[in-house]
């Protein structure tokens, strides 16, 4: 038994399971402040919307919103893939593929939301 | 290998319970399609005014509004959903009119939510 313990934290489906979970309920508070904010910045323009993002406080929450939201994301396709694609190497090629897309587009968010907080 | 599979879909039948842990994973992957859209909108508004402009249209012209809606009803749905899965993976609310009560709380406040957003946008 102290064997099998061992064995499954340090398994990956467990360490999946739990990254799953810390991600999940980080995203609760996270995600329902993303969508109280775009309730509160419904009509503004791009200069108000400038202002609102450029605030430290916003600029981390955003950051840290996008990093939980993406991750999560990830963990939750990478269950469908392994669940969809039996073959062995078709599921190795779509991991590879979505890890691709999702980290580019993942990055993309992050640089963009630093460039307006940053940027001149 | 016989192994057991999954329940036949033509002699199936629906219930609550079921539809709902299948509609996780459909506004699971819909949200990640959904979040294409957010990066699209914060990259937009790094491009500079005009850009940000292009995806304001884009975002509040019919179908970006059918898009949003939808969004907005994944969202909660999975949201709500997900809290509830967390309570399970506590152990708790395991019981079957537990499992089928935490499900129409979910269903109701989705609903609830998703339409109390959008008579904020149209109506504030």
């Amino acid at each position: 038994m102290k064997h099998l313990h061992q064995h499954s934290t340090g398994s990956e489906a467990v360490r999946h399971w739990w990254k799953q979970r810390l991600t999940a309920v980080i995203l609760v508070p996270l995600g329902i402040w993303f969508v109280v904010s775009l309730l509160t910045q419904v009509g503004s323009d791009y200069q108000q919307f400038v202002t609102w993002l450029r605030s430290p406080f916003i600029t981390a929450l955003m950051i840290g919103f996008l990093v939980s939201l993406f991750y999560h994301g990830y963990l939750g396709m990478q269950v469908v893939v392994e669940d969809y694609v039996s073959n062995l190497g078709r599921r190795a090629f779509w991991l590879i593929l979505l890890k691709l897309i999702w980290l580019g587009t993942g990055l993309l968010s992050i640089i963009a939301v630093l460039f307006v907080a940053l940027g001149a | 290998m016989k192994r057991p599979i999954s329940p036949h879909l033509q002699i199936y039948r629906w219930q609550l319970t079921s539809v709902m842990s299948i509609l996780h994973r459909m506004t699971g992957v819909s949200l990640v399609f959904g979040t294409l859209l957010l990066s699209y909108w914060l990259l937009s508004a790094a491009f500079g005014a005009s850009a940000f402009q292009t995806a304001h249209d884009l975002l509040t012209s019919w179908i970006g509004y059918l898009l949003l809606i939808g969004w907005s009803l994944a969202f909660y749905y999975h949201l709500a959903n997900g809290i509830r899965h967390l309570f399970w993976d506590m152990g708790r609310g395991f019981e079957l009119r537990h499992v089928y009560r935490s499900g129409w709380v979910v269903v109701f406040t989705t609903i609830l939510l998703t339409v109390l957003t959008w008579v904020v946008v149209f109506l504030c």
